[in-house]
């Protein structure tokens, strides 16, 4: 019974005075027109009082119509009437817009900024480069860029930096960098020998520190040692008779320390085709603004229409409004349009087999790091097979063999 | 012809365990202690003053004294009084 009632403060509903001969049957009627009333009571044998809802206040002047009661409203309740009375109360609401609007404005303020983990030169000029890309106290936020723009153009501009962390939370920018640092000599390294990490022959060598097992011309196999960090000379053999005198062992364990350059080979293989399509970004780029409502609806406000791009990629960054610390559902995003142009490569045969000489070696060159030499190049095998030419190539390369092996001390 | 429904109706409740008033279209008062009344299945308010009111029903009337009456809802068929409550009486018409 009554859930008829319950919700009825949020449509808002009246009370009303029926005055008339026996109201009570002027009230039966309204009940027939399915009109609820409810909390009647008798005020006088002419008057009655009841309550009905907010929306039913327009059939109850129609069913008065020819009758001769008479209807007095007394007063009104519920959620409409007082959002109503509240609006005729202008001073009150432009209060509230205002303070709405102040607080989402400071939301969208930077507040701070953290730096830590740099020296305070760097600090500086950390500071100084925000402050030029607009990230300082008091600056607007939706005008700035991702965080992560902010810390491409920050590792970009400061090369002192190896990495920044660029964090946003809420007001607050925290920044922690990492500076680059000239790399001090490490510990001490414990003793140790030095072992082929790969086979070759050796062509060079250059020991500052230890014994040298190996000469030019050698051939070594991976874990043959090449410079021991075992200083002096043996101790003989002892026969198990004269064990009682055993001879000091002389050995002085040190940390084996050179470069050994040896001559190595590779095969490697590398296919290149004979037609070849790949897209390029040309560099044209467009550039469209919109706010988004939620998650798909968006309302464009700079840049309109179709791009006049064939092809082309695009890359799109949402920025959200903040109130206090919530995110809203309404966000400006940046959709940027690159164009793309597709390009075909023919090659001919001798073309292919060039390029996939080329593409071989730089291979090779990343696998045996910089410092190493390509000394020689030859073409083994070539196919052309499936419109690719295939090459097996034969490399041969001097580079440092030596990696350190330590030498297990207590035994 | 209303007689035969009657009966039928009669049969049915004490054969069946059938509710009296939703086969014979009987009232239903529900009373709590002397403060709440629930009358379901009238035909009408006939009379509601502070200190009586009267419904139609199928057969006659119902009169219900007491004081301080408050109707606190009021639908087609049913009616929730509220008040002090001292005699429920049915009249014949």
């Amino acid at each position: 019974m009554k859930k008829h009632t319950q919700d009825i403060y949020f449509t808002g509903y009246v009370t009303v005075l029926i005055k008339g001969d026996r109201p009570e049957l002027f009230l039966n009627q309204l009940v027939q027109e399915k009109i609820l009333v409810w909390d009647i009571f008798k005020k006088d044998s002419q008057t009655c009082e009841a309550k009905i809802r907010k929306q039913d206040i327009s059939r109850l002047r129609m069913q008065r119509r020819g009758t001769g009661y008479k209807i007095q409203f007394r007063s009104k309740h519920g959620f409409p009437f007082l959002f109503s009375a509240l609006l005729h109360k202008k001073p009150l609401i432009l209060g509230m817009a205002f303070s709405i609007l102040l607080i989402f404005f400071l939301s969208n303020t930077v507040w701070k900024i953290e730096i830590k983990g740099v020296s305070p030169e760097l600090e500086h000029q950390i500071e100084t480069k925000l402050d030029a890309y607009g990230v300082r106290l008091g600056a607007f936020k939706l005008t700035l860029g991702a965080p992560v723009d902010i810390q491409q153009r920050l590792l970009q501009d400061i090369p002192e930096l190896l990495w920044i962390g660029v964090q946003e939370n809420g007001t607050t920018y925290s920044l922690e960098g990492v500076p680059k640092t000239i790399v001090e000599e490490g510990e001490q390294p414990g003793p140790r020998h030095l072992v082929a990490k790969k086979k070759g022959v050796i062509v060079d060598m250059f020991v500052s520190e230890g014994v040298p097992q190996v000469n030019v011309h050698d051939y070594v196999e991976p874990g043959d040692i090449l410079v021991s960090g075992m200083i002096g000379n043996e101790p003989p053999p002892v026969s198990e008779e004269e064990d009682k005198t055993k001879p000091e062992d002389t050995r002085k364990p040190v940390a084996a320390t050179g470069s050994i350059i040896a001559r190595t080979w590779y095969n490697v293989s590398a296919a290149v085709p004979l037609e070849e399509t790949y897209t390029v970004l040309s560099g044209k780029q467009e550039s469209k603004y919109a706010i988004q409502f939620g998650d798909s609806f968006r309302l464009p406000i700079w840049g309109f229409g179709d791009s006049e791009f064939k092809d082309s990629q695009k890359q799109t960054s949402v920025r959200h409004l903040r109130f206090l610390r919530w995110e809203l559902p309404i966000g400006i995003t940046k959709t940027s349009e690159y164009e793309r142009t597709t390009k075909q490569v023919k090659r001919t045969k001798d073309e292919a087999a060039a390029q996939a000489e080329k593409v071989a070696k730089q291979d090779l060159q990343l696998q045996v790091g910089a410092e190493a030499d390509i000394i020689s190049q030859k073409i083994l095998h070539e196919t052309v097979e499936n419109g690719k030419v295939k090459l097996i190539l034969y490399f041969q390369v001097n580079e440092d063999i030596a990696t350190s092996q330590p030498i297990s001390q207590g035994d | 012809m209303k007689k035969w429904q009657q009966r039928i109706g009669n049969w049915f409740t004490e054969h069946l365990d059938m509710p009296a008033d939703v086969v014979l279209e009987l009232p239903r008062i529900t009373t709590i202690g002397h403060f709440h009344a629930y009358i379901e299945n009238h035909r009408g308010l006939v009379l509601f003053s502070d200190n009586e009111l009267r419904l139609r029903l199928n057969k006659g009337f119902l009169r219900i004294t007491g004081e301080s009456f408050v109707l606190k809802v009021m639908l087609p068929e049913e009616i929730l009084l509220e008040g002090k409550m001292k005699e429920f009486k049915f009249i014949d018409s």
